[in-house]
Order: structure tokens, then sequence, then C-alpha cells
């Protein structure tokens, strides 16, 4: 089984979520009207965060209802992998003792339960599964349980949330169109320096002016990105490097091994993303 | 009895000419009295001997009666009558050698030189006996050396008749060359160190004294000079002539400075081959002059080396080996450009997010220059020790030069990405707004270089502020920039301040202490006044940390008031001084030209072209020069023809280019030059398009490093209907080529899970199959994982050979008429495991055109044809594959077409340039066969194949230093496979040069070429060759 059940603390605690346009104006009205959302943006630029920032606002924020508040996992998440079938997602049999007992998957969870359901990076996974939204994203919001002879109707607080990174070229050929075109689609990319500046330095502890500083690198690195790296460097790298720094590891070593190995291993490409932060940084 | 005998001789004389008469008597006058009558008359005779010696002869006399009062001065009568006998002795077939002798003792001048006339008869005589009847040389001898006494005084005078002694035993020439020479000497040289010279090597010697005229002119010191003479002696004493190593020292002097020529003589010295002292004027230019500790084991390296290997040596020393060139970089810490361009051209882009080229500086220039689309840095630098420290100077040339970009006068106007407010992105000013604002002043050129020398400053000071990681190198930069100003002012530089008038000066000292205030400069001892402490305190504005151009516009305001209160007479139109000299680091930037190749370089190729044309148009090309002046180009408005008022658009243009520099190109002019750039720039970006190849060197074994420029072209003559017709007339060829093919099976392996039947069982899914099966759940079976093969990585590239032979008819010999004769030895062989049955019965030979009776084919049609078909084969089956060609002529113009590249679609326009392939030139195989190569490692498949089709062996006019041999371009180009093959690029050779055993053997091992014994059997092998190679 690869799916997680993000912890209760994560979603019982207002996670940080730094708007960058009107995603939560969108997605709140999404949700009102249970229509299901795409995600669309690169790897680290803070899809899955949204997504618990938008959970804990539904179910736990202010002016959520008490149905919702008594949802014990309000969201499911589910890292996508091409052996990620329809069986991991909606249940299985497993062997206790003697016994065989029907255990349900994340999937079938959240639509029994009403809530958020987030498949990661969608069409990652194989065939059968990704067959299962087409039920489940239109007017019958059922998810068919076959292996039981079921047919689950969705609870009415339940949403599919799925994510996909459009950098990689495949995956514009796999997500058919009528896969596609049962999702509304809200686009993310690497916020602003500024905002991306804010992020880091909350995310990590670490002073405005190293964070800006971050900021300015994440931007400039992201100029490379069709040099053999489609996606420039995340939101989620810096902050590594940040904690780095905040852990006492100077600035310069921490974009070398946060940074610099991580987002190519093209020798002059490298040698130039370690140029850029020598730039901006000194460990004197 | 003397008055009559003197009276005789007057008359004597008067017979032969009336001038020679009177002088003569004026002469006499002199002497009578002072000499007693027995002198007197034995003068009398020796003056009627020499008058009567024969043609010209009174002229003889003129010399010597002028020498009279020298000759009584130096020696009295003794002197008079013994020189005067020693020059009538002289006369003989001619009367020259005398006439010099006279006339030079004449306008001896000094007492100290009357001692050397003993000398001077004393070589002369020694001449005079070694070379009888040349009276020529004789005369040439004296009048050179007594036009040395005369001016050089007699200081090693005597070492210069020891050179006569000396060149004696040589030919009559040098010493009528010695003379000729010495007299256009404007200063001699010491003659007494040229002794030693004289003695090794009378052709070096000849050859120095020819040289030392321009080595006056370029004032090389006297040591320099001696250092240079005992350098040739040392040369001389191996028996070699040093005539071309004087030669080329002379040509490279000029730009060398005296610390450098040190190092170079000393280099040459420790040298001690001329060989060698040849290769390392070669690689003057080259050598980091300054850096000695660098060159000596370098050096030492390779003068070892010459001992083994000469030719190495000599390689090495002149900076033609890679090896060479590694190990000195190393041990100088050079930065070169070549080494660093992909990763400066990297920072650049991700820096300012967009596309800037980084190329080399012309040679000799220093410093940095922008035009918008392309940045320019020199070619090395060598300002630090260490490789690290020179590249951060690359890097610092790089950071203020788009400091314009980022923060400058081209700073792009920033839209708010988010609501709220974000003081950064406020628009900055443009240059446009700039150069209007500084058009209001009366002195644009003062109000100019004062914002530009401010705005550099500030764009310095913004780095510091924004960019922690430079803080330290600008510092040191700033520093070094300081320390060379003051050099330059000590060395006299500030005397060409000297020549300007007093305001002139004093603006131009003023423009100097502000550029050295951006540098940071504490103090500036010159001026002390309060002009200097206000100019400080207006800097401070720009210094602070949100600093940006409109305050650097305030700042100009503020120091133009400044200057032009204290120096009124500057504040008008036309007034100009001497600029600044270039901060080295900082380097110059064309606002006008950037600012209009910005805006060019956002247009798309389309809009490209209509203004293009519109330029052509001369009243609507002033509107767009308008436009782009103003930064105001709208494509838009230009496409629907809605200018306003070109007239007045005319005018003001008119006026804006009176106020402009005169000097500088008019804005026309920089925006045709722009288009021009931009056009060419969509065509053909220079740096894609050519590169640098090392060469193996047998002879030295080592690779000569960038030794080959190869030009890629993709833009070609194209002939769209050849492949059709090639297809066409070739159709059961071609089906035979695709049934070759389609043999070829998938090759790579995918994992597929779920199926009935495979290698392993899928553990997840056989549990999941158990416990299903448990609870009653009617589940499939498919519990295995197979692996499967699924598709090819295969790239192919396919390189043509275009040389001036394959334009060649096929003969009747290559074309083969007995089909199973030929199709029974057409392998020869090399090739094993390929199926000749296909070959037999899928008849071939039966449409063959090569058979047919019709215009002459040529190689370079078979060449194509083949390519034609195995693309028309290829495109089902999913391999990427390219078709190149190459030809060219010197390993500077090896030419390399594209005509379909991996990723392109075999489009018409690929067809095209397929049909339109020609025979070219030259085959220097080597250099095409690395590019190939490269662009194959670039696909990143798997297997990776490289198939040449050429009918002759590699040879290029410079293909190796011997012409008659084809040795260096068969190892060449067996090392180029070599090294295609280390990464992992199969190639395979196919020619039809029925010779081609010869050498294929040597280039490629067993199995990877083959001798094609019938052209027409060219593309069915090529398709079984291909099959065996990525099948």
């Amino acid at each position: 089984m690869s799916s997680a059940a993000v912890p209760e603390s994560a979603v019982e605690a207002a996670p940080y979520y730094l708007p960058v346009g009107d995603e939560v104006e969108i997605f709140l009205s999404a949700y009102q009207q249970r229509l299901p959302v795409l995600l669309k943006g690169p790897t680290g630029c803070g899809k899955t965060r949204f997504v618990e920032y938008m959970t804990w606002r539904l179910f736990r924020g202010e002016g959520s209802s008490a149905e919702r508040r008594a949802v014990t996992t309000p969201l499911q998440t589910v890292a996508c992998h091409e052996d990620l079938s329809a069986t991991d997602l909606v249940g299985r049999f497993l062997l206790q003792g003697e016994e065989t007992v029907w255990q349900d998957g994340p999937l079938s969870r959240s639509v029994k339960e009403g809530a958020i359901c987030y498949l990661d990076e969608i069409v990652e996974a194989r065939k059968d599964s990704t067959v299962l939204i087409h039920s489940l994203t239109d007017h019958r919001r059922i998810l068919p349980v076959e292996k039981q002879g079921l047919i689950l109707e969705a609870h009415d607080g339940f949403l599919l949330v799925i994510s996909y990174n459009p950098g990689y070229q495949n995956v514009l050929k796999d997500l058919k169109p009528s896969t596609r075109q049962r999702f509304i689609a809200i686009d993310f990319d690497y916020p602003s320096e500024e905002k991306e500046a804010e992020v880091i330095a909350h995310e990590s502890g670490v002073d405005a002016g190293v964070a800006r500083s971050l900021a300015i690198l994440g931007s400039k690195i992201r100029n490379l990105k069709h040099h053999g790296f489609d996606e420039g460097v995340s939101t989620r790298l810096l902050v590594y490097a940040a904690q780095l720094i905040v852990s006492g590891v100077g600035a310069v070593r921490s974009c070398d091994v946060a940074i610099s190995r991580a987002v190519s291993d093209d020798p002059e490409v490298s040698h130039a993303i370690s140029e850029l932060v020598s730039t901006l940084f000194t460990d004197e | 009895m003397t008055v009559t005998e003197v009276a005789s001789v007057h008359e004597s004389l008067k017979k032969l000419n009336q001038h020679t008469a009177v002088r003569f008597d004026k002469t006499a006058a002199t002497l009578i009295g002072t000499l007693d009558d027995r002198d007197l008359s034995a003068w009398c005779e020796l003056v009627l001997k020499i008058s009567q010696s024969g043609w010209h002869s009174w002229e003889v006399l003129n010399y010597y009666l002028e020498a009279v009062p020298v000759l009584m001065h130096e020696g009295g009568v003794s002197s008079l009558l013994h020189r005067g006998a020693f020059g009538y002795a002289l006369l003989g077939s001619s009367t020259e050698p005398a006439s010099r002798y006279f006339d030079g003792i004449a306008h001896l001048n000094h007492e100290a030189t009357f001692d050397k006339l003993d000398l001077i008869e004393e070589t002369g005589t020694k001449l005079k006996a070694y070379f009888p009847p040349a009276s020529g040389l004789l005369a040439s001898y004296y009048q050179t050396s007594f036009e040395l006494l005369a001016r050089d005084g007699s200081a090693n005078f005597s070492e210069w008749l020891a050179l006569t002694d000396i060149l004696l035993v040589s030919e009559r020439q040098n010493l009528t060359k010695l003379y000729s020479v010495v007299r256009d000497l404007d200063s001699a040289p010491a003659w007494d160190s040229l002794i030693g010279l004289a003695s090794s090597s009378v052709a070096d010697l000849l050859a120095y004294l020819e040289c030392h005229q321009r080595f006056c002119e370029l004032q090389l010191g006297a040591q320099h000079q001696l250092d240079i003479q005992q350098l040739l002696i040392q040369f001389a004493k191996r028996e070699h002539t040093a005539v071309l190593w004087l030669e080329q020292l002379n040509v490279c002097l000029p730009q060398l400075n005296a610390e450098q020529l040190d190092t170079l003589i000393w280099m040459t010295k420790a040298a001690s081959r001329i060989d060698l002292a040849l290769a390392l004027i070669e690689a003057v230019h080259q050598l980091p002059l300054a850096n000695r500790r660098a060159l000596k084991p370098w050096l030492a390296e390779g003068v070892s080396l010459y001992a083994r290997n000469a030719a190495a040596g000599r390689a090495w020393v002149a900076l033609e080996s890679a090896r060479s060139n590694e190990t000195l970089e190393k041990l100088a810490g050079t930065a070169l450009l070549e080494d660093y361009q992909r990763v400066l051209q990297l920072f650049v882009e991700s820096f300012i997010g967009r596309r800037l080229i980084v190329q080399a500086q012309e040679t000799g220039l220093t410093h940095p220059f922008s035009d918008g689309l392309v940045l320019k840095l020199p070619e090395n630098i060598t300002d630090f020790e260490t490789q690290p420290e020179n590249f951060q100077v690359y890097k610092m040339m790089l950071l203020h030069q788009l400091g314009h970009f980022e923060f400058g006068i081209f700073a792009p106007s920033a839209n708010p990405v988010d609501n709220d407010e974000d003081q950064s992105s406020k628009k900055s000013v443009s240059f446009a707004e700039v150069r209007k604002s500084l058009s209001a002043y009366k002195n644009y050129w003062l109000a100019e270089q004062i914002f530009m020398v401010v705005e550099h400053g500030r764009i310095d000071w913004q780095l510091a502020h924004r960019y922690a990681g430079t803080r330290k190198m600008l510092s040191k930069l700033k520093t070094r920039e300081l320390i060379k100003r003051d050099a330059e002012s000590e060395a006299g530089e500030s005397d060409a301040l000297v020549a300007l008038s007093k305001d002139h000066a004093a603006i131009a000292a003023l423009l100097e202490s502000l550029t050295r205030m951006t540098l940071d400069q504490a103090t500036v001892a010159e001026l002390t006044t309060e002009i200097d402490l206000d100019l400080r305190v207006a800097l401070t504005a720009v210094q602070t940390q949100n600093a940006d151009v409109a305050m650097t516009l305030g700042c100009t305001a503020k120091i133009y008031q400044l200057i032009t209160s204290a120096h009124s007479g500057c504040d008008r139109f036309g007034f100009r001084t001497r600029m600044p000299n270039v901060v080295g680091y900082r380097g110059a930037i064309e606002p006008e030209q950037v600012m209009i190749n910005l805006q060019l370089a956002e247009l798309d190729d389309e809009d490209l072209e209509i203004l293009a044309d519109e330029m052509e148009d001369g009243e609507e090309g002033l509107s767009i020069i308008s436009m782009l002046a103003d930064d105001d180009l709208d494509v838009d408005k230009l496409k629907q023809g809605e200018l306003d008022q070109p007239g007045t658009l005319l005018t003001d243009l008119d006026e804006r280019e009176i106020e402009l520099s005169e000097e500088n190109k008019s804005t026309e002019e920089k925006v045709a030059e722009g288009l021009k750039a931009a056009l060419e720039g969509r065509l053909r970006p220079p740096h894609q398009y050519e590169f640098q190849y090392d060469e193996w060197d047998f002879v030295i074994g080592d690779y000569r490093k960038n030794w080959c420029t190869l030009h890629e072209f993709r833009v070609m003559d194209e002939d769209p209907s050849y492949v059709d017709d090639a297809l066409s007339e070739q159709s059961a060829t071609a089906a035979g080529v695709r049934r070759q093919l389609n043999k070829l099976r998938p090759e790579m392996l995918t994992k597929v899970k779920g199926v009935d039947d495979g290698e392993e069982l899928d553990i997840e899914r056989t549990i999941e199959h158990i416990v299903d099966k448990r609870a009653g759940v009617v589940t499939e079976d498919r519990i295995y994982v197979e692996k499967q093969r699924k598709q090819r990585d295969v790239a192919a590239l396919f390189l043509l050979d275009m040389s001036a032979s394959t334009d060649d008819a096929i003969t009747p010999a290559m074309s083969g008429v007995d089909h199973a004769q030929a199709a029974g030895t057409a392998n020869s062989g090399k090739a094993a495991g390929f199926d000749d049955n296909d070959f037999l019965h899928d008849g071939y030979m039966g449409d063959s055109p090569y058979l047919n009776d019709g215009p002459a084919r040529k190689i370079i049609d078979v060449e194509k044809e083949a390519a034609i078909l195995m693309a028309d084969a290829l495109k089902n089956l999913g391999d990427q594959y390219a078709i190149c060609g190459f030809s060219g002529y010197g390993r500077d113009n090896v030419d390399f077409y594209v005509c379909k590249d991996f990723e392109e679609p075999y489009s018409l326009q690929a067809k095209g340039k397929l049909g339109g392939i020609k025979a070219c030139r030259s085959t220097r195989m080597g250099p095409a066969i690395r590019h190939a190569t490269k662009m194959l490692v670039d696909t990143g498949c798997k297997t990776k194949a490289l198939i040449i089709i050429s009918d002759g062996y590699p040879q290029d006019f410079d293909y190796g230093k011997d012409r008659s041999s084809r040795d260096y371009g068969i190892k060449d180009t067996t090392r180029a496979l070599v090294e295609a093959r280390q990464k992992d690029v199969q190639g395979f050779c196919l020619t039809v040069d029925q010779s081609g055993h010869d050498y294929l053997r040597e280039m490629c091992p067993d199995k990877q070429y083959m001798v094609i014994q019938d052209v027409a059997q060219l593309p069915g092998e090529l398709s079984k060759i291909y099959r065996m190679i990525t099948g």
C-alpha cells in the first residue's frame, strides 16, 4: 500500500500557506460546488501545502460546519506511482489469522467519511486506478468496489483533488482529455521573490535578509530551466537550504548541498549555479 | 722661387678647372709664410700630381684643398704631405676612394679623432689589398668610417675598424652591405659588443644591424640590445642563423614592454635552440610573460621534450599542443575565456533571464563591452596568480555589465506581480528618458560623461549592497584599478593634459577625479579644493542601498552644476575634453545601440523582416528609427501604416542627430547594424555554429589544441525534387532497404507487470490474488512479470563525404556490369554475418540506374541516394537519425552540413537540403567525426552509430606538415574513431575507393569498414550494415 494519511496534527494546527493569487477563493468556490480540482505546477511549489491549508480551512477553520469538524481524517493524501493500482486506492482483503478482512483504501475512506482525497501525481498511477476517477468526478459521484460488489455513493462533503507536474512531457499525453475535463484547474508556479522569501523565512526561521537572498537565488536558477532540468529549483529546496543555514552550516555550503548538486548533473550548469550562490552569499 | 712655383701650379690648374685654381690660390696663400720653401715646393708638387692623376682629378684636388686646414691643425706639414701622399696613392681606376678620404678628413671636427687617422689608413690599406679592384667598396669604407668618427667620436671607433678586419675574410658583398646599413643608422651600436657576433656569424651581424635602427626607434635599452646580441652569438655557435628570429622579434617588439621583453629574452636563453626561440616568438602573445614562476617549469618541460622529440618540443613551446596549454594554464593561473565560456553564458542567462551571447573581445582589447546582443570579454585574464581568482574577474566584469540590465538604464519596467505594493517593482528610468534629460543640458557631452561615470559607480555600489559575495573581489579590483591609474599618471599620461588648455585640463582632471571617487579612492591628492569635497558629497546620494537611475540623474545635475560653476567655459555646446580612461573591469557600453538591440531582440522573425524591408524605404525607415530611438517600437502601428506626421519626425531626428555626439554612428546606422545583427543572430547565432576541435598530431604524440575550426551549416541550397525523383527511380531498391530494416527488432527491455506468463512472480499481486481467492473473489491470474522488448534506443548519424572527388562520374568499372560476379565479390569479407540472399533475389540490380544509359551519375549522387533510401526506411522504425555532410578547405574552414538533425522531422526542408548536397573541396575527416560524435553523444541514446560514406582517404592541404604524406590525416582520423568508440559510438566506414583497404585497415578495426566494389550496392550494403550495428 502506498497511500498515506496526513497526520492529525498537521490538519489540527493551521498549516502555513501564503496565497500568491486567487487560488484560495477558487478552491473554496469549487468545494462549495463540489467540483473536482486539478492542481498543476512544478515540484515543490506548494501544491500539497495548499491542499493541507484548504483542508484545515474547510474542516477546522472558522466557518467550518460541525459535520465537517467531526470528520476525523479530513485529508487523505496518496502519492501515486506506477505500481499504484485500483486496489491500493479502493481497498483489499487482508489476512488476519485465518480470516480475510476487508480494509478500505484511502479513496474509499474519503468517499465514505466526506473527506478530501488528494491524489498527488495521478498520472504516474496505473491505468486501472485513473479509471476510478471518472465515476467520482461526474454527476454520479460514485465509487465502484468490485471486490465487494458494492457501489459507494460519495458523502456530500467528499472532494477529489488531483495534482500533476506539467514539466514532464509524457504526463500531458497520459492525462486523457476525458479525465482532464472532469476537473477545474488551478495553475501553480513558484511565487514572486518577495513572497517566496516570506515563505522561506517562515518555514525555516532564517532571517529575512537570507530568505530574500535565497528567493533571489531561486528566481535566477529558474532562468536556466531549459538547460537540462525542466523545473528550476523548488521552493522546497530553498527551504532546505535555509534550514541548514539555521542549523549552523555556512550559507554557501548549505546552498551547495541543498541546491547546486541536487538540481543538475551537468558540471557546467552546476558550476554556474555555484557561482550564483557565491555571488549572493559569503561564508565569511 | 716658391712663388713662381705656386703661380705655375695655378696656371696649370686654371686649364683644369677655374674654381680649383682659385681655391688653390687661397690655400697656398695660407701656407706661404707657414711652410718653408722646401715644404711648399713639395706641397706644390703633390698638388700638381693629384691634378694630373686622371679624369675628374680636380674634384679630388678640391677635397684635398678643403682638408688642408684640418691637416695642418692635426699634424702640421708632415700630416699635410703624408696624408696627401696617402690620398694620392688611393687614386687608381676611380677617384672615389681618394675623394672620400680627403672629404672625410675635411669634416673631422675634434682633435680626439685625429688619432684615428692612422688606424683608418691601416685598415683601408688592408681592404685595398684584399679587394684591389673594389674602388667603390674602398670609397664606401672611407665614407662610412669618417662619418662615424665625425658623428660619434673616437670612443669605440677602433672596434668599428676591427669589424672591417673581421669581415675582410668574408665575401665582398658583406662589407658592402655593412657600410650601407651602418650609414643609414641614426646612431651607432656599441661596436665592441658586436665583435663577438661578427666573429660568429656575419649574416646575423648584418641582420642585427638592420634591426638596430628600429631598436633605437623603440628605445630599446642598451642591456636589451646586448642581450639580443648575446643570443645571436649563442645561436651562431650552434651554427644556426637567427635572421628569421630577428625579423620576427622586430615585429613583436612594439607590443612588449620592458619586463615582457626581459622574460622573452630570458626564456630564449634558456631554450638555447633557434627552433625553440622561433616557437617562443610565435607564442609570445599567449604566454603569461609576467609570470616567470609558471613559465620556468613549463619551459623546462618543453626543452626536455625537445631533446627527445624535436617536433613535439617545438609544438610544446609554440603552445600548439594540448598538454602544453593545459600545463601552462595550470601553472599560470590564467583563466581562458574559452574554458569558461559556457559557464559564463549560463551565468548571464540565469542572472538576467535572457540570452546575451558571451564572446571573446578582439585581440589586444582587455576590457568588456556589450551592445545588448553580445557581451565581449577579454580572451584571458592574468590579473591574479590563481585561476579561481582570475575567473572571479570574469565574473565581476559580467556582473558590472549585467548591472545595467538588472537595475540600470536597461532594466525592464516591472509590472507588479502581486496586488500588494512592492517598492522594487516601480518602473525604472529608461535610457530614452535619460537621454531626454541629458539633452536639456547646454553641454550634452559633459552631462553624458558625468552621468556614465556616476552610473558606473552606482552599479558597483549596488552590486556590493545586493550581492554579498561580490564585495571582496570588487574591492580588490577597485584597488588594482586605482594603482594602475596612479602608474599611468606617473608614466606621463598626465602629460596629455598639459597639451590642453587650462579649462579643458581642469575638466579632464575633474572627470578623472570623479572616476577615482567611484573607485572608492579615499583622497585625491591633486585636488583638495572645495570642489573635491562637493563632488564627494554629491556622490553619496548614489551610494545608498536603493539608489536608482533617477538618483544618478539627480547626482549628475548637481555635479554638472558644480563643475560649470567653477569653469563656466565648459557650459556650452561643443566643449569637450579628454575622457577618463575606461575602468578595466567595468568596460564600455554603447547605450543607444543596446537600447535599439534590446527592442529588436523582442521581435519575432517575421517582424524583423518587416522592419528590414521598411528600412530600405527611406521615409518610413526614419519613423522606425525614431521609434527605436525613443524606446517606443510599435510594430503593429508600423504594419498598419498608422504613422503620424513623418515630416515632423524627420525634423526631430535631424535636430537630435546634431545634438548627439558627432563622432558616433548616427542613429540610423545603429538601427541598421542592430537589425543586421538581430537577423543574423536568428539565422546563425555565432556561438552555436562554430566549434573548435583538437587534432591528433602523431609526430609530436599529442593533440594540437583547438587546432580546427568547424563551421556548422544548417541553411544550405535545397533541391526538394531530388528526393522524390530518387525514390521514384529506385523504388525496388527502396523496398529492399525497407525489408532489411524491418528485420530489426525492438531491443530495449521494459518490465511489464500483470501478465499471464513471465520470468518472475509479482509478489504483491500474488499475495493479493491468494487473499482474494480466500475471500471468495474471482480474480485473474495475471501475477507474473515479463521483460518485453518494447522499443529501440538507437541514434545513427550518416556522414557523407562531400569532397571534390565525389563530383567524379562513376566509371564503368565502378558500376559493375556482371551482376552475379559483382554480387559474389561485393563483400570483401570484412563485415561478416550478412545475408546475401536478399541481395541476389530482391533484384537490387534489376532497375539500377547505374547501368542505364543516361547522363553520367556521380559518386555524390550515389551517396545521397543511399542516404535517401535509408531515411525513407528509418521513418517507420522509430530510430533517431541524422544526415550530415562534410568538406571544407584547411583547418580553419572545416564545413559541416546538417541536412537533418536527430530531433527534426524528415520534412520537406530536410529532404530539400539532402537533395541540395553537392561536392565541395577537401576531406578533413577528423574534426567531422569528432563533431558527429558529439551530436550522437548529446542524444543520450544507448546505441549510437556513426556511418561514414566516403570515396577516398582523408586529405586536406594542411592536414599535416608534409603535404605528400597521407599518414597525418589517416592517423588523426584513426584517433577520432578511437575517441568515438570510447564514448560508445560505433563507427563504420564505407568507401567506394577501391584502394580503401590500404588505409581503412589501419583506421578501423576489423569488421568496421567496407570497400564497395560496385557503387550500385551501396544502398543495400548500407542497410545491412545498419542492421549489424544497431540490431
